[in-house]
């Protein structure tokens, strides 16, 4: 059994505009995929491609217009048990406008902790002082509130508290796509680490194909609200030849200014 | 060839406590040529940037040093001849073109305000320069846009109208900082091809602002590199990818997938 199965999943959305009727967009049609434990898969397309839209409906946080989202087997929204909200999690673009600033590393790493397990306070510090480690922070950066990281840092604090429950499954939705070439390679290295060490499955949501190679076993393309092309490895993935993967390496700039295109 | 813009000696620092937020650095900028400034989150980039418009506050930062805009040095000017300079003489690319914008306000009467601020013109005058700015950067239905709220648009097309923007009173100058961070990789070389486009068209002198080395190699034609305030090399584009000479500059070659001598494979 997949850890994660999509079957025929497609959303619209009404075009709400005050006091004007509009007919409504279809974002997603007709998605299907599948996902198996401990593997990443890489979501790549353009903006407005449905790529988030369709990591929300992962999360459980859009009940999509048709199809079925299974989670070890279960029904996501026709189930009667939550358990999917503790094994799967997300981690967003924007870390800054993902943590509550009024509250330390400490308290927003404990957040889902408290929510889902229970734990006596010396095993919830415990817990939390390990998981600043394992993200490659300092036990002692806990009492410390959003302002006072940078972004990479604080980007570690929200893998923090998204592996905190011990998840099976992170949405990463552009999770490295606004941090500098420096913090984007060592968020990725943490990221594949974490993946080896806790057995973890990502769906990795980007536009950054240099990026999304980095980590996915596996590649999907979206394009407005459709897959349009699947690669089982990364090798068929940049071996690849159609459209949609030209497309893509055609927008990806140069290395070095000897292939520039742009400038000549 | 005689620079546009120079900067001599530039230091930045808190009033506070002194701590000196860039130091020292000189460069110029010639008419139609792109300087790329590279460096990590946190090195002193957008600051630099802000204090060449000298929009930095100054009761909580000092700048000392000489920033020559033609014949002029900006650092003795006063506020109200710095106005008729910022937009007019230099405009500014933000990173983010959704918080660039203001929101309550439509795209046109925004692009006309610049216009009508600098230039004395009628508001129908103004209105066809507006439009024949966004017409410049491909945009479609420039009378639509002109009519649309900043959130109605998406950041690639926002990002352009901002391009339309800086340009549509023939600034001398573009500074632009960060202009395709926000985008996606469609977006993104679609901006930078409009920015070029830009530099030809009107021999604009532009200061490149990015920490993406890709970017700098596919714009660029001289870099700085900045580290911590400093800028600790400078060179033509092509030296500086196949032979850099300061250690942090090999460094972040190989970390973007370029070894000094030579691409990896």
């Amino acid at each position: 059994m997949s850890l994660l199965q999509l079957e025929h999943v497609s959303h619209r959305y009404g075009n709400q505009r005050f006091l004007a009727r509009q007919a409504e967009q279809t974002v997603l049609q007709d998605v299907s995929l599948t996902l198996e434990a401990g593997t990443c898969l890489g979501l790549l397309g353009r903006s407005g491609a449905g790529k988030s839209t369709l990591g929300r409906i992962l999360l459980g946080l859009e009940r999509p217009k048709a199809g079925r989202v299974l989670f070890d087997g279960q029904d996501i929204y026709e189930s009667a048990s939550k358990d999917y909200r503790k094994d799967i999690q997300v981690v967003f673009q924007d870390s800054f406008a993902a943590v509550n600033p009024k509250l330390t590393a400490g308290q927003i790493i404990a957040e889902p902790l408290t929510n889902f397990l229970r734990l006596s306070p010396d095993a919830l510090h415990d817990r939390l002082g390990g998981l600043m480690i394992q993200v490659g922070l300092s036990a002692t950066d806990l009492t410390k509130y959003p302002h006072q990281f940078s972004g990479g840092q604080l980007q570690r604090i929200c893998i923090a508290r998204a592996i905190a429950t011990n998840p099976k499954l992170i949405i990463l939705d552009e999770a490295v796509s606004s941090l500098d070439m420096v913090n984007k390679a060592l968020i990725l290295d943490l990221l594949r680490n974490l993946k080896e060490t806790l057995g973890l499955a990502y769906v990795f949501i980007t536009h950054d194909v240099q990026a999304a190679q980095a980590l996915s076993d596996r590649f999907v393309i979206l394009d407005q609200g459709q897959l349009v092309g699947e690669y089982p490895t990364l090798l068929s993935f940049s071996e690849a030849t159609d459209e949609h993967v030209q497309a893509i390496r055609q927008a990806v700039l140069a290395i070095h200014p000897r292939h520039r295109t742009i400038r000549k | 060839m005689k620079p546009v813009l120079s900067v001599e000696q530039l230091t930045i620092e808190t009033i506070a406590d002194g701590q000196p937020l860039v130091q020292n650095i000189s460069f110029q900028l010639a008419a139609g040529q792109i300087v790329g400034l590279v460096g990590e989150s946190g090195c002193g980039k957008t600051v630099t940037s802000l204090a060449l418009l000298r929009l930095l506050d100054e009761k909580v930062i000092r700048q000392s040093g000489r920033i020559w805009l033609d014949e002029t040095d900006l650092m003795t000017l006063s506020d109200r001849t710095l106005r008729r300079v910022r937009g007019g003489q230099i405009a500014f690319i933000m990173q983010n073109p959704m918080s660039a914008f203001t929101p309550v306000f439509t795209i046109g009467h925004q692009l006309m305000e610049t216009i009508r601020t600098h230039d004395r013109c009628s508001k129908r005058e103004a209105k066809d320069r507006a439009l024949e700015a966004l017409r410049e950067v491909n945009l479609e239905q420039p009378d639509r846009i002109l009519k649309a709220y900043p959130f109605e648009l998406s950041g690639g097309m926002l990002q352009r109208v901002m391009i339309a923007l800086a340009v549509c009173l023939r600034p001398h100058v573009l500074i632009a900082d960060e202009p395709t961070t926000a985008l996606d990789v469609y977006n993104q070389k679609l901006v930078l091809y409009y920015l070029e486009k830009v530099r030809a068209t009107y021999d604009t002198a532009i200061l490149l602002i990015s920490h993406d080395l890709s970017v700098i190699a596919e714009m660029a034609d001289h870099v700085l590199v900045m580290r911590d305030g400093e800028i600790v090399e400078q060179a033509n584009v092509f030296d500086l990818f196949d032979r850099p000479q300061h250690p942090y500059t090999r460094q972040l070659l190989a970390q973007h997938g370029v070894q000094a001598g030579g691409m990896k494979a």
